[in-house]
């Protein structure tokens, strides 16, 4: 009874604004003074988003604001899903192609089960690929070659995602896409790199996809030309044990 | 029965002044509900020097360590120790780490380099090195999450002197104590069908060992 008592004229007090406050103490030490025993010393809801493990910080150096805020970098990873198609729907270099130096693909789409989804938040998304072809070319005319994989990050509609920073001509803050090259008469080799991702739209999360384009540099015309009938398997594609997707959360 | 009745309004009192009011302390004109012009004590069993207020997804509040990143260092093989990356069977580098239980986003900058002087140019070496739980038994680590990519690779491309395989994986010790994860490595080696220039034989030299400036195995816990 007494206790209740001193909680109330302690929350009487508050609201006339004029005391110190003790909050399971009745000899309250600070302006505000809290003793719990609980799991918890207070709650504090607000309308913005939140997820576990929010640091409270001052707003600024003017008003004392409290917010909540994401400091801790290496928790709430995301890991992105690995497609198991097995290889990039088109041939790396379409068989009606004149032969020329240097031959850049469209951008094509990796398949569908590779995405990563992201709720919102700013988020620097890691990627590893294998990028190998299909089937193994020996011969001398392969020399001189290079094959360039370049990926970037879309939204589910595989459309650029406006989400993706320095996705645009001259962007300072990011950049578009990562690239890896298998240089011959190596067979394969790795394409990693990192893209931010800032999804503004609260909810569930956005799913983002992936789509690869590349490039062959070569000297000679039969290389060119071998290079017609294949394609760049293991594109984000789980069979491959070098492949992974993840993201870790910015502020 | 007088006594609990004073209770229940007290209850209801409170709940009313607590829940629907602006409380200023120290401050007539609060503008936000909670408006503390001076100082704030918080008495809880988790407070602790330089620990910080951290909410959970609910907004309940309690102090935390702030978060920092921890950086667990492997241990390269000792030059000496090393043993050569060649074609064929996997071979453990001498490297290893040992994690507590928990996460680990493990990371691996290692140098290639060709004992026996650089490739050809129609020569190139894939090399891979990648986590076991053991020392002589080649098999992949256990604690790999699903999600996780098992080798870490690069190239070594004629006529380079030098590639690098820059890697991660994210493995989980889900045991009780910490444990030791080995370092293995090994190679795929691909040429054309010409026998000009003539081939270096191919044998990698100190992988993973303290003889690179480059070479760093470690890991970051995670969640």
């Amino acid at each position: 009874m007494k206790k209740i008592t001193t909680i109330f004229l302690v929350a009487i007090c508050g609201q006339f604004a004029i005391a110190q406050i003790g909050i399971g103490t009745v000899t309250p030490t600070a302006d505000l003074h809290i003793v719990s025993k609980k799991e918890y010393i207070f709650t504090l809801k607000d309308n913005n988003a939140s997820s576990d493990s929010f640091v409270l910080t001052s707003k600024d150096n003017t008003d004392g604001f409290i917010k909540k805020e994401s400091t801790s970098i290496f928790k709430n990873l995301k890991f992105g899903n690995l497609n198991t198609g097995a290889e990039l729907e088109n041939k790396i270099i379409p068989a009606t192609e004149p032969y020329t130096q240097n031959y850049t693909s469209g951008w094509k789409i990796v398949r569908d089960g590779a995405y990563i989804r992201l709720p919102q938040g700013r988020w620097a998304v890691y990627f590893t690929t294998l990028i190998t072809l299909d089937r193994f070319i020996n011969t001398e005319v392969i020399r001189n070659t290079a094959i360039t994989v370049d990926l970037k990050m879309t939204d589910r509609a595989y459309a650029d995602s406006p989400d993706v920073e320095g996705d645009t001509q001259g962007s300072t803050n990011g950049n578009a896409f990562v690239s890896g090259s298998i240089i011959f008469p190596s067979q394969k080799d790795i394409v990693k790199g990192v893209i931010i991702i800032n999804n503004t739209k609260p909810g569930e999360g956005v799913v983002y996809r992936f789509m690869s384009r590349i490039t062959v540099t070569t000297d000679s015309a039969d290389a060119f030309n071998s290079l017609k009938d294949r394609t760049v398997t293991s594109i984000l594609n789980g069979n491959f044990s070098q492949n992974q997707i993840y993201a870790v959360p910015l502020n | 029965m007088k006594k609990k009745f004073i209770i229940s309004l007290l209850f209801i009192l409170i709940n009313t002044v607590i829940s629907y009011s602006q409380i200023g302390i120290r401050n007539t004109n609060p503008d936000a509900n909670l408006a503390v012009h001076g100082t704030m004590r918080l008495e809880h069993y988790t407070q602790g020097e330089g620990k910080v207020l951290v909410s959970n997804a609910t907004g309940d509040v309690r102090w935390a360590a702030p978060f920092s990143l921890r950086y667990v260092s492997g241990r390269l093989a000792p030059a000496g120790e090393y043993r050569d990356i060649v074609e064929g069977n996997p071979q453990y580098t001498r490297a290893r780490i040992t994690l507590a239980p928990g996460g680990w986003l493990f990371k691996s900058i290692i140098l290639l380099n060709n004992r026996h002087g650089n490739l050809a140019e129609n020569q190139t070496v894939f090399a891979t090195v990648y986590l076991s739980d053991s020392a002589t038994d080649p098999t992949y680590s256990a604690d790999y999450i699903d999600a996780s990519a098992r080798d870490m690779s690069g190239s070594l491309i004629g006529p380079s002197t030098y590639g690098l395989i820059d890697g991660a994986v994210v493995i989980r010790n889900t045991s009780t104590a910490s444990k030791t994860y080995y370092l293995w490595g090994k190679l795929e080696y691909f040429t054309d069908n010409s026998n000009s220039p003539t081939r270096r034989a191919i044998s990698l030299n100190n992988v993973a060992t303290d003889a690179w400036g480059e070479n760093v195995i470690y890991a970051i816990p995670i969640e």
